[in-house]
């Protein structure tokens, strides 16, 4: 038995997940190595202190913050069958070639895609009226690392964090009746993006390509989407901020947990 | 406390009632309060995680699915806050580490005390993530299949990494002379 296997087998025992096999299999080896003796009474002596560990009492008084925290008006809580425009337009093309086809056309010309000031370089980030591409709904293996909404000041808007192995996405959807403008800020540096997408109400100028900050003058029901390096970013966080010039009118966060940069 | 169960009370809360929200707070504070105080070591931390991940879970009751144990779900948004807090504090030394001063009960001796200290302490010299799977394992005594949807971790990965970080919280301990 192989070191490894040894260690899988000892801590399946210690978990309780042995077949009978396992434990007649570990009995034998304990039995005949004084070593693997002591290393599984040791694991175990690691769980069983683990285990025997008493819980903490939450301190007085945060109860009564928790409830004081949470707002008594229903409307705070996120509407599930509120559908993302991404949602919508994927769900409206698919199956329909000649909508997806007049949408791509549509939108590519509303569309940005910073990826190609990443090629072309920063300096040219000022004119980004030639780089112009396709919105696709989205696709591939991501999966939502957080979200988060905010529903005040005559703004709704929702912010999602999607990712996969080398990637991120974050979209967000906005409504409002004023003109507003989305701000993307993340919280580690990024060196580029490498796509923006927008629909409905959203615009994109070439001298809001920050890396720092993207901003997005947004009005109805609009849509922005951007996508970067993971690599660039290490653990993802970005603050999504709703401004009206100077004020800002709403803030959403959205973080990957650390599990995730594995 | 409500003997109803969670999805009803869930049910009740997105209904209108929102006072039934007091009953998952009071079912479910003591566990938040206590996973947010293992991963950020901080009993200031701890509140304050607690508190948002309730405030998280009333804003988003109506995007839990309940194929899921609501339990689960809650937990996948605590360990997140968590570990988010604990990811602002960066490079706080062991040093830093707090433990609950509590009056010493019957059944505690100091050399408890001081063991549960330096398991505490060598909790939070683990990886952040690691940290979050001994906790849900041993303090809360969730499942493989559990800790996989809670962290987003397939159960493999779950296994190899638990298994792992008990080999490393062995050393440490051994380390410490705690482990008799």
């Amino acid at each position: 038995m192989t070191d490894t296997d040894f260690f899988e087998l000892a801590n399946r025992v210690i978990d309780g997940a042995e077949s009978d096999d396992d434990r007649t299999a570990l009995n034998t080896v304990i039995g005949q190595s004084m070593s693997r003796r002591l290393e599984f009474e040791q694991l175990t002596a690691v769980a069983s202190i683990l285990d025997a560990v008493r819980p903490v009492e939450p301190p007085e008084g945060l109860r009564n913050r928790i409830l004081a925290a949470i707002p008594r008006d229903p409307s705070r809580q996120a509407a599930a069958s509120r559908v993302s425009i991404w949602q919508q337009i994927s769900e409206f093309t698919v199956g329909k070639p000649v909508y997806a086809l007049a949408y791509a056309a549509v939108v590519g010309l509303l569309v940005g895609a910073l990826g190609l000031v990443a090629v072309i370089g920063p300096e040219t980030a000022g004119d980004a009226s030639g780089t112009y591409g396709t919105m696709a709904p989205i696709g591939g293996a991501f999966s939502v690392a957080d979200q988060t909404q905010i529903d005040m000041n005559d703004v709704s808007a929702s912010a999602v964090l999607l990712l996969r192995e080398s990637e991120f996405v974050i979209e967000v959807d906005v409504d409002t009746d004023d003109q507003f403008e989305v701000v993307v800020s993340p919280i580690s540096e990024v060196t580029t993006w490498y796509g923006v997408e927008l629909g409905g109400g959203a615009k994109l100028t070439g001298a809001q390509l920050d890396p720092d900050e993207l901003r997005f003058p947004v009005v109805g029901a609009s849509a922005v989407r951007v996508s970067g390096l993971r690599a660039d970013l290490g653990v993802v966080q970005c603050i999504v901020s709703i401004v009206d010039g100077d004020r800002v009118v709403g803030e959403m966060m959205l973080a990957e947990s650390d599990l995730r940069a594995e | 406390m409500s003997e109803l169960s969670d999805q009803a009370i869930v049910r009740q809360v997105l209904a209108g009632d929102v006072s039934a929200f007091t009953h998952l707070v009071d079912r479910y504070q003591r566990v938040v309060y206590n996973a947010a105080f293992r991963i950020t070591s901080n009993q200031q931390d701890a509140e304050d995680v607690t508190q948002t991940v309730f405030l998280k879970v009333y804003e988003n009751l109506r995007l839990y699915n309940s194929k899921y144990r609501f339990y689960s779900w809650m937990y996948r948004i605590a360990i997140n806050e968590a570990l988010n807090q604990q990811a602002k504090r960066r490079k706080k030394t062991s040093a830093d580490v707090e433990t609950v001063a509590e009056p010493l009960a019957e059944d505690r001796t100091y050399e408890k005390i001081e063991l549960e200290q330096q398991v505490q302490e060598a909790i939070y010299r683990l990886d952040p993530g690691d940290r979050a799977l001994v906790v849900l394992k041993h303090f809360q005594g969730f499942s493989y299949d559990e800790i996989g949807f809670i962290l987003d971790l397939p159960v493999r990965k779950v296994k190899s990494r638990l298994y792992t970080a008990r080999q490393r919280l062995k050393e440490e301990l051994i380390q410490a002379k705690v482990s008799g």
